[in-house]
């Protein structure tokens, strides 16, 4: 459980570096055009939620991004255990896949605007191959890294491989399954949200990127601040759901 | 003995000032003074070839000045980094985007226009397309550049015109629209010359549109060449000599043909063909330096795109434009 002064501690940080920023913006220590301050991103956010397109832009990212990992979890869940449970594949796929993690797939994004069309379901698919690959990669490890003993102590009880999946694989591997779905989110979120930007299609990145190309310095950080509201929104329900997961276990 | 070793360090340190004097002389003599440029779409005919042109003949330098060029994406990106300081002058950048950044508060002035008219730009559709013309557009989707470019205001212009109402869709480049035509992502796309006038010539895509046909731009100074303000302050002059060698780039572009297209081809590994049928979309005086005309259209445009909320007073628009 968070402590109060942890919390008091993230927040006043928080307070010191909106206000830092407020002070040089309005003593005019830098350009309007690259820095804006925060009182006007509430101004602008107050005069974009009344019009009502701020907040379907919001939940349109939410959709996509809740749309991506939810198919990017499945497929790299199965795909992990598959990896693991044929060990060929896992030698085979391992390094490629790691090898396919750090290269920059947001350059393919023209393929998948040509192969799901100009709209949403682009940016849904390329968030989820994004998200895929370290759900993949992590849960293979997760389970690869299982203590032997505790496989043969299941063995030793009887218990059929279904029983030994549920109750000691899993449970053993969930926080490295988990850490990689945390990667995949925060993945998910980036690609979504540069792809929106890139494409000028969707939610809180076509807003950023209005700011940026109109100069709209508020507009443009409304967008950050969007996609920072939205990850912490997802890394507060993921921490959520794993921690009610590890308590039921 | 310690007199003597006086003596030999003194005329060591007369002789070694000497001998700097000496080899600073004739640099001072020939010194040039770096100008950061930032170019927006190197390789287009407007924004690149007078600079180079101008650099390889060595207008720049016989007024004293090396360029150091930065080629940017865009508009937005060039007004950024002129901002910033990171380069003294920025080109080729739309008129309503340096404006809007004007009355923003950034320190920028205008020293030229840059583009007269939209000669240029042109719209096509897939050779199978049923459309013909911009008019048969209505209610389609037509691709432009970014929010705020000149193909987007062209576009808005000609909706307006043709009393046609097209679905705006931002694809990005040229390659980018072109992809986007021929995989049907949208009806209709658009280049710059001489970027798929192949595909034309070879019949694979049709042109609806050319932004010089409308004739309320023709006098439009469409896109302008602007400096950092505390540069511009500083060096005045040689913002004036940049703008001379440019000019005298200018005239010598189009006064040798033959020599333009082969720089303009080798520059962008086109076929001398493809580059002479894109240098013939450029009139002279579609690249004239001043007069800078039509500013109210690129403030009205301003307005109208709400990239401003206001327009600028007189005053203003008078410290912003120092164009001679």
């Amino acid at each position: 459980m968070e402590s109060w002064r942890e919390k008091a501690l993230r927040w006043i940080f928080v307070a010191i570096f909106l206000a830092v920023i407020e002070v040089i913006v309005r003593l005019n220590l830098v350009d309007r055009i690259f820095l804006t301050s925060p009182s006007l991103i509430a101004v602008a956010a107050w005069d974009e939620l009344f019009s009502g397109e701020l907040l379907s832009l919001f939940l349109l990212t939410a959709y996509e991004v809740a749309i991506a990992f939810i198919v990017a979890s499945i497929v790299g869940l199965c795909a992990g255990c598959a990896l693991w449970r044929y060990s060929l594949l896992g030698r085979a796929y391992d390094e490629l896949l790691g090898a396919l993690f750090a290269s920059p797939l947001i350059l393919l994004y023209p393929i998948f605007l040509v192969i799901f069309g100009r709209g949403i379901n682009a940016i849904i698919a390329m968030g989820t191959l994004y998200g895929m690959i370290p759900i993949v990669l992590n849960t293979h490890q997760g389970l690869r890294d299982v203590d032997q003993v505790y496989l043969k102590v299941g063995k030793g009880m009887r218990l059929s491989e279904r029983q030994i999946l549920r109750h000691i694989l899993f449970p053993a591997a969930w926080p490295m399954i988990i850490g990689g779905l945390k990667l995949g989110l925060t993945y998910i979120l980036i690609s979504v949200i540069a792809l929106e930007f890139l494409v000028d299609i969707g939610g809180v990145g076509t807003l950023a990127s209005k700011g940026y190309f109109w100069f709209n310095t508020e507009l443009l950080y409304l967008g950050v601040v969007g996609a920072i509201l939205l990850s912490m929104l997802f890394v507060t329900l993921l921490g959520k759901a794993s921690a009610r997961l590890l308590s039921r276990e | 003995m310690a007199r003597g070793r006086y003596v030999f360090a003194f005329s060591m340190c007369l002789l070694t000032i000497l001998g700097l004097l000496l080899l600073r002389a004739p640099d001072a003599r020939g010194q040039l003074q770096t100008l950061r440029l930032a170019i927006p779409q190197k390789g287009l005919f407007d924004t690149t070839m007078p600079t180079v042109m101008a650099d390889k003949m060595g207008f720049l330098k016989e007024e004293g000045i090396k360029p150091e060029i930065f080629w940017t994406s865009g508009g937005a990106e060039t007004v950024r980094v002129v901002t910033a300081g990171s380069a003294d002058i920025g080109l080729a950048t739309g008129t309503e985007s340096v404006i809007t950044a004007f009355v923003k508060g950034s320190p920028v002035r205008i020293i030229s226009s840059e583009i007269t008219g939209s000669p240029d730009i042109f719209w096509y559709v897939r050779a199978d397309s049923p459309y013909r013309a911009i008019k048969d557009l209505d209610g389609k989707s037509v691709g432009y550049s970014r929010p705020g470019s000149s193909t987007h205001m062209i576009l808005q212009l000609a909706a307006d015109h043709y009393k046609i109402k097209p679905k705006l869709v931002s694809v990005g480049g040229p390659p980018d629209s072109f992809t986007a035509v021929m995989t049907k992502q949208v009806d209709a796309g658009w280049s710059i010359p001489p970027f798929f006038l192949d595909k034309v010539e070879a019949g694979e895509i049709r042109i609806v549109f050319k932004g010089a046909e409308l004739e309320s731009m023709k006098d439009v100074s469409l896109r302008v060449n602007f400096a950092n303000a505390d540069f511009y302050e500083k060096n005045g002059k040689l913002v004036r000599s940049f703008l001379k060698a440019l000019k005298r780039a200018i005239d010598y572009v189009y006064d040798n043909p033959r020599e333009t297209t082969a720089l303009f081809a080798e520059f962008n590994k086109f076929s001398p063909t493809q580059a002479e049928a894109g240098f013939k979309f450029y009139p002279k005086e579609s690249l004239v330096l001043s007069p800078l005309s039509r500013v109210d259209f690129a403030v009205d445009l301003a307005l109208k795109l709400k990239m401003i909320s206001k327009a600028p007073t007189k005053e203003e628009l008078k410290k912003l434009i120092v164009v001679e």
